[in-house]
């Protein structure tokens, strides 16, 4: 079985994506892997974590159910984030330009790989 | 929302630590001093250069035990305490297993381990992962985070077992990775007994 470091060197070699982090519900990061020289997997962890619990808010009052994956883009580049089971958040940073749909895709691929490893 | 735990390490980082008379600093409900690690470590590295090789696992139970005994009653002063109060309750939506992070939140501001809860099944078992902890510089063989591993099974009980002070006993705590032994992290598994 990958380990979980496996997995998010994996994801950032998918093209385009820089940063891949998985943290707990509470900011705790588990593991994370970056090629950015200015990123902090720390200080994404807990970023992402505060982000993710107000976009369900959204999902549950709009009616629209439990949130699968968000997409937040900004002028300098993508997050992409997906749920773990019940604890736990992946993320990934991305460049503006990188393919958003492949970006997507690998991430859902991957997640039961995360599951299995946690 | 859950308890974030930057938000709550932020708040707790700036709780004075002045110690009274005695030499204790009251804070959290409890007493607690500040030594350097290496005493701890030295503690337990001494204890278990002593022990014939045919009590070191009777030895490494009780090491781990006087982590249990404390984190149990001190855990019980933390989340019971003003501090805690009003830096992690406002934040608990999510009952016990809040609790718990925001205890994990606390071991990690006051410099014992940077550690978290990996999964959780509530009131079953857990697992904590710590990437940073004094234990990791001890001298010894195999895995000897007892630390942590003491405390973590406490915490479990004080959040899923029968009220304090009636609820030891209940879980036991395994470690199953350790910086100190050449793993990149950590890891605890507490489960029942």
């Amino acid at each position: 079985m990958a380990a979980l470091r496996d997995v998010l060197n994996d994801l950032v070699k998918v093209e385009g994506v820089t940063t891949a982090v998985v943290v707990g519900r509470d900011g705790f990061v588990l593991d994370g892997v970056s090629r950015s020289a200015t990123l902090d997997t720390e200080a994404v962890g807990a970023v992402i974590s505060t982000g993710i619990g107000s976009s369900e808010v959204v999902g549950r009052e709009l009616g629209v159910g439990e949130m699968t994956q968000g997409l937040l883009e900004y002028k300098g580049g993508l997050i992409v984030m997906g749920l773990v089971g019940r604890d736990g958040i992946v993320a990934l940073v991305a460049d503006i330009g990188a393919n958003l749909g492949n970006v997507r895709y690998q991430l859902k691929k991957r997640i039961p790989d995360i599951e299995k490893v946690l | 929302m859950t308890v974030m735990r930057d938000q709550v390490v932020r708040q707790l980082v700036q709780v004075e630590a002045k110690a009274n008379d005695n030499g204790l600093i009251p804070a959290f409900n409890v007493l607690v001093n500040q030594l350097p690690c290496t005493f701890w470590n030295t503690v337990a590295e001494r204890m278990m250069a002593i022990t014939p090789p045919d009590r070191k696992t009777a030895m490494e139970t009780a090491l781990v035990n006087c982590a249990y005994e404390c984190g149990y009653h001190t855990g019980y002063g933390i989340i019971t305490s003003p501090e805690f109060e009003s830096a992690v309750m406002p934040m608990v939506t999510e009952g016990a297993k809040d609790v718990l992070r925001g205890a994990y939140a606390v071991f990690t501001a006051w410099g014992w381990a940077k550690s978290g809860i990996v999964q959780i099944k509530e009131g079953e078992s857990m697992t904590i992962r710590a990437v940073d902890y004094y234990e990791a510089d001890s001298g010894g063989e195999g895995r000897r985070a007892y630390m942590i591993r003491g405390v973590s099974a406490a915490f479990m009980e004080l959040a899923y077992a029968a009220p304090y002070p009636n609820g030891m006993n209940t879980f036991k705590s395994d470690q199953v990775r350790g910086i100190e032994a050449g793993d990149q992290f950590g890891e605890f598994a507490v489960s029942k007994k």
